[in-house]
């Protein structure tokens, strides 16, 4: 499990996160979702070790500040929202530094397989410069893979960390991200994604933590969370949320929507 | 059209897989060979007119050696071509470990400032030198000039660091301009000096500052070799936390390395490479900077064998510049800065004019 527990984060003077609490399971993909600003990201950083914070971040029970750096990179990968890279490397050498932490007796074809994985099998000659942002963010996703391909090792479930991981794509490639993250959390991992597409979220998160103004303003399922109530309160616009008439899977239209004065 | 075709040749180039680790091999061999080739060439090379064959016969039929031709190779050149290597190894090893950290192929130890510190104590000591008392004038001796631009190097390193560092974390921007601007105050106060020098200090400073290997002595070079050879033995443990850093520094940590550590070491090892090299050869400039980038293009960005090549590179051309330097206008001698500075001042605008996204960050 991985929690934070009353985490406040002060940045310039300014309350960024003013004591958020939340939990998430091994075994379940968690959403952080909000509107901008509502301190998304500062979280996930928080739960990476990025910036300082009051509070505390347990991994499986163990404070992460107790922990080394090598063995955090061993149980956990973190995909940022945005990565440049200095020098013209090629696809393969981006996606090799993900094996840098050596997880003992990593294959050399785990590049490849990872690349295969996030629909880029054939790129590993490729100036990652020359890529299209898409194409960048699943570069960046299949390295992230790379670093903890076993979802479970000596019974401990690692995670993934992805802020915003399909920001940047094609509904097809979404829709094959967030089936690798489910993937990665049916065998037993931890998925803690930043989400910006809240139909996403629905169709693919167990559960959810909704941030407003930094603070925790709901968390659970999404079909408890996603409410027109709690929705409208967060996003400050009047939302509808709707339900399919078969599964009764929740998704909303944002011709439904109406923003308030 | 045309983006296939680009297409086609960056395959082409990477062999398909993007591995470019057997070119990185098979690149540490050829310039190994490279670097063997020029020493004997450079041993060779000089106004006596001994060559590497009149030796060879002599030692072949069993004689010993002449003790003018003994004394020119062991004692004049012997000296002078090792300190070519290491201090043309310590330059583009510490150019490529700094550029790694700035993640910016601009960067330079001369860039941010070290050999501008170095470059202040060495004047400093010529001018001061005088006014100090005969006693500890004849103490410190020949070695108060390469004390001092060893000192100022230092101290230009670990004021950058304290001036860019704050909670423990550097701030590569920072550390960038304000290796400027204190490359910029070095200069000023030099220029004090260089104001208030009277004509034979003019001449030393002025020789030391374009740089020379000429002073090369068995001494100068045991008070230089151990602090090069410790830079460059830490610069592998570097490497893969380089590479790391190339993604930036949070994700790096993310990798598992231990950033800030890292960094010190890092600024650690530059200081005394840069430090130890301008303490006995002055300002050399441009290899620092040259060498990595011309690498980068060869055999790929991975400081695992960027850096190893570097050594060998560096070492290969700073022997070359030193024979044109002894060639050109024999027998006097060119400071070796202006050689390098001639071939490297063209090739960095190059370097410029081709990355000029970088200046806009
Ligand atoms: N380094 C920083 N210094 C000051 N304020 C920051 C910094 N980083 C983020 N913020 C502010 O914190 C708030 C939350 O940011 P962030 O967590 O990035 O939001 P999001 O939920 O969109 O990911 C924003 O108002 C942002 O302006
Ligand atoms: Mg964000």
């Amino acid at each position: 499990m991985f929690s934070a527990e009353n985490i406040v984060v002060r940045l310039d003077r300014r309350d960024i996160l003013r004591g958020v609490d939340m939990q998430a399971q091994a075994g379940h993909v968690t959403a952080i979702v909000g509107h901008n600003g509502s301190g998304k990201t500062t979280l996930l950083r928080a739960l990476t070790q990025d910036i300082g914070y009051s509070g505390r971040v347990l991994l499986d029970g163990r404070d992460v500040t107790e922990m080394k750096g090598w063995e955090l990179a061993s149980r956990r990968a973190v995909l940022p929202q945005a990565s440049r890279v200095a020098f013209p490397f090629t696809v393969l050498e981006v996606v090799r530094l993900g094996l840098l932490t050596g997880a003992a007796g990593a294959d050399d074809s785990l590049p490849s397989k990872a690349l295969a994985r996030v629909g880029l099998a054939g790129f590993e000659g490729r100036f990652y410069q020359e890529l299209s942002g898409g194409e960048q963010q699943r570069v960046q996703l299949a390295r992230v893979l790379c670093q903890v391909w076993e979802p479970v090792t000596g019974g401990a479930p690692r995670w993934l960390l992805l802020d915003e991981p399909v920001s940047s794509l094609d509904i097809g490639h979404q829709l094959q991200v967030m089936e690798i993250a489910t993937a990665h959390a049916r065998a037993g991992g931890g998925v803690i994604a930043v989400m910006h597409d809240l139909n996403l979220t629905a169709m693919f998160a167990d559960h959810v933590v909704l941030l407003a103004d930094g603070r925790c303003i709901a968390s659970g399922p999404p079909s408890l969370v996603f409410t027109d109530e709690t929705l409208s309160t967060a996003y400050g616009c009047s939302l509808r949320v709707n339900t399919t008439p078969g599964d009764r899977a929740t998704f909303l239209l944002p011709h439904t929507a109406h923003r308030v004065a | 059209m045309v983006s296939l075709s680009s297409d086609a040749h960056v395959r082409l180039r990477h062999a398909v897989d993007g591995d470019r680790e057997n070119r990185a091999r098979a690149c540490f061999a050829g310039l190994s060979v490279l670097l063997g080739f020029v020493s004997l060439l450079s041993l060779t090379t000089g106004a006596s007119g001994i060559s590497l064959a009149d030796v060879a016969r002599t030692w072949a039929s069993g004689e010993s050696l002449d003790t003018v031709t003994r004394t020119v190779l062991l004692d004049i050149r012997l000296p002078r071509l090792a300190m070519g290597i290491l201090v043309g190894a310590a330059l583009a090893v510490s150019g490529a470990v700094m550029q790694g950290l700035f993640r910016n192929p601009l960067a330079d130890p001369g860039l941010v400032g070290v050999s501008a510190g170095a470059g202040l104590g060495a004047t400093a000591a010529i001018v001061l030198g005088g006014l100090l008392p005969l006693a500890f004038r004849d103490f410190v001796g020949t070695y108060m000039v390469p004390l001092a631009s060893f000192i100022g190097g230092w101290a230009a390193t670990m004021l950058l660091y304290v001036v860019s560092t704050r909670g423990g974390r550097t701030s590569v921007g920072v550390m960038l301009l304000a290796g400027i601007a204190l490359a910029a105050l070095s200069g000023a106060l030099t220029g004090i000096f260089v104001y208030i020098a009277d004509d034979a200090q003019l001449r030393d400073i002025q020789f030391w500052g374009l740089g020379s290997l000429a002073g090369a002595t068995w001494f100068k070079l045991s008070i230089a070799a151990p602090l090069i050879l410790l830079a460059l033995s830490a610069a592998p443990f570097l490497a893969r936390a380089l590479n790391a850093l190339t993604l930036g520094e949070a994700t790096a940590a993310h990798l598992g390395i231990e950033v800030q550590r890292m960094k010190s070491i890092a600024i650690l090892t530059v200081a005394a490479a840069v430090g130890a090299s301008v303490a006995v050869s002055g300002g050399i400039g441009f290899i620092g900077i040259v060498v990595p980038h011309l690498l980068r293009l060869a055999v790929g960005p991975d400081h695992r064998f960027l850096l190893p090549n570097a050594a060998l590179l560096g070492a290969a051309l700073l022997i070359c510049a030193d024979m044109i330097a002894r060639i050109v206008i024999a027998p006097a001698e060119l400071p070796i800065g202006i050689v390098t500075a001639t071939i490297g001042g063209p090739f960095f605008l190059w370097i410029l004019l081709r990355n000029r996204s970088l200046l806009d960050m």
